[in-house]
């Protein structure tokens, strides 16, 4: 059952982010951090990060797999893939109502 | 292991631990990085339901067990509800001893406690046996907690035959905090049975420090303060005990699909 990230709490951006992360692919951690880095500008601390992998973890979306030396790589579960793509058609029409207002406004 | 990984629960060092590392190994942490590790591990706390805690039994070596080991670590589970037990006669020797009857001397009067040592004497050496029961479940790897253990095995029940030889009580607990943080470096304590020693007992030592410099002249008011030492020293017997009552799974000789051929069980 989706039932979406608010229930993460203070941990609902990091997992947000962390889904689009794995969304092209199984990434470690160190992967992840660097990606998310790289795409909102702003580093994901280690306890953050860990916190919100053992969440979607417990919630089944996303899955350890074999660990490879000390980095265990994750991949996107079902489930995630359904969350994540939920999550992000609720922002793109939540973005399409703000940025039409706003248009409106300007005029 | 960076220290700072250390304050997270037993269960999320087995299963996060060596991902943590590796990423700060990559990534050095910085204060902001050190700030957010903290905040972590406060959260892992609070959330012990997100990782499996038998993770943490097999970190802690109780991953299922041979049935000699498992007799064994029964033993140690035994002597450690003696050492809970040890905590009433340690309060009440000291009760006794501190309500006897007043005696005056050449230098004023004291309460001659002596009808409280055989009690006292009985704690410390119900405390030995719970570190005896250490002995034998703490890894040999925990080095520094087992000779911890070792040294307050036999200060302890000693400082119990004459508790006014500071020097042997002294060793005792010296003995027993690092039995405390040795064991918890080593994985076989977890951050809280740690601190639940270490705090309790530095502040023993602060209170009786104070106590002796400010009423040491007057061996009947300093009593007052030293009954808060007493007491501030009495989590040492709950917690060795408490440590000790765990029990891991029982191997399967057979070596069964999942090598267990029970829960944890109760003795």
């Amino acid at each position: 059952m989706n039932r979406g990230l608010t229930e993460f709490g203070r941990f609902a951006e990091p997992t947000l982010y962390i889904l689009v992360s794995l969304s092209d692919g199984p990434k470690h951690g160190y992967a992840i951090m660097t990606d998310v880095e790289a795409v909102t500008g702003d580093p994901l601390g280690p306890g953050t990060l860990y916190g919100a992998l053992a969440r979607l973890e417990r919630r089944g979306m996303i899955e350890a797999l074999e660990p490879e030396d000390r980095r265990r790589p994750y991949k996107l579960t079902a489930l995630g893939a359904t969350t994540l793509r939920t999550q992000l058609e609720g922002l793109a029409g939540f973005t399409r109502l703000g940025l039409a207002r706003l248009g409106g406004n300007a005029r | 292991m960076s220290r700072l990984l250390r304050l997270y629960p037993r269960a999320w060092q087995a299963r996060y631990g060596p991902e943590l590392e590796d990423l700060v190994a990559h990534r050095p942490l910085g204060l902001s990085g050190s700030i957010d590790l903290i905040r972590g591990a406060m959260d892992a706390h609070r959330h012990p339901e997100l990782v499996d805690p038998a993770a943490a039994d097999r970190a802690a070596g109780l991953a299922a067990v041979s049935p000699e080991r498992y007799e064994d670590l029964r033993v140690a589970r035994r002597l450690g509800l003696a050492s809970w037990l040890g905590a009433v006669p340690w309060i009440a020797g000291w009760v006794i001893a501190f309500n006897g009857p007043i005696v005056f001397d050449g230098d004023g009067g004291y309460r001659d406690g002596a009808a409280g040592a055989p009690f006292v004497l009985l704690a410390m050496a119900l405390l030995a046996a719970g570190l005896i029961g250490q002995m034998i479940r703490i890894s040999s790897r925990a080095r520094a907690a087992r000779v911890g253990a070792l040294v307050a095995i036999v200060a302890g029940p000693v400082w119990g035959l004459g508790p006014w030889v500071l020097p042997l009580g002294i060793a005792a607990l010296a003995g027993i905090l690092v039995l405390a943080l040795g064991a918890w470096r080593a994985g076989q304590w977890g951050v809280g049975a740690a601190l639940a020693i270490v705090g309790p007992t530095l502040g023993g030592v602060a209170i009786t420090g104070w106590a002796l410099t400010a009423y040491g002249g007057d061996r009947l008011s300093v009593l007052n303060p030293m009954l808060l030492a007493v007491v501030a020293f009495t989590p040492i017997w709950l917690v060795v005990g408490a440590t000790l009552l765990r029990l891991p799974a029982l191997a399967d000789p057979d070596g069964g699909a999942d090598g267990l051929i029970g829960e944890v069980v109760s003795a």
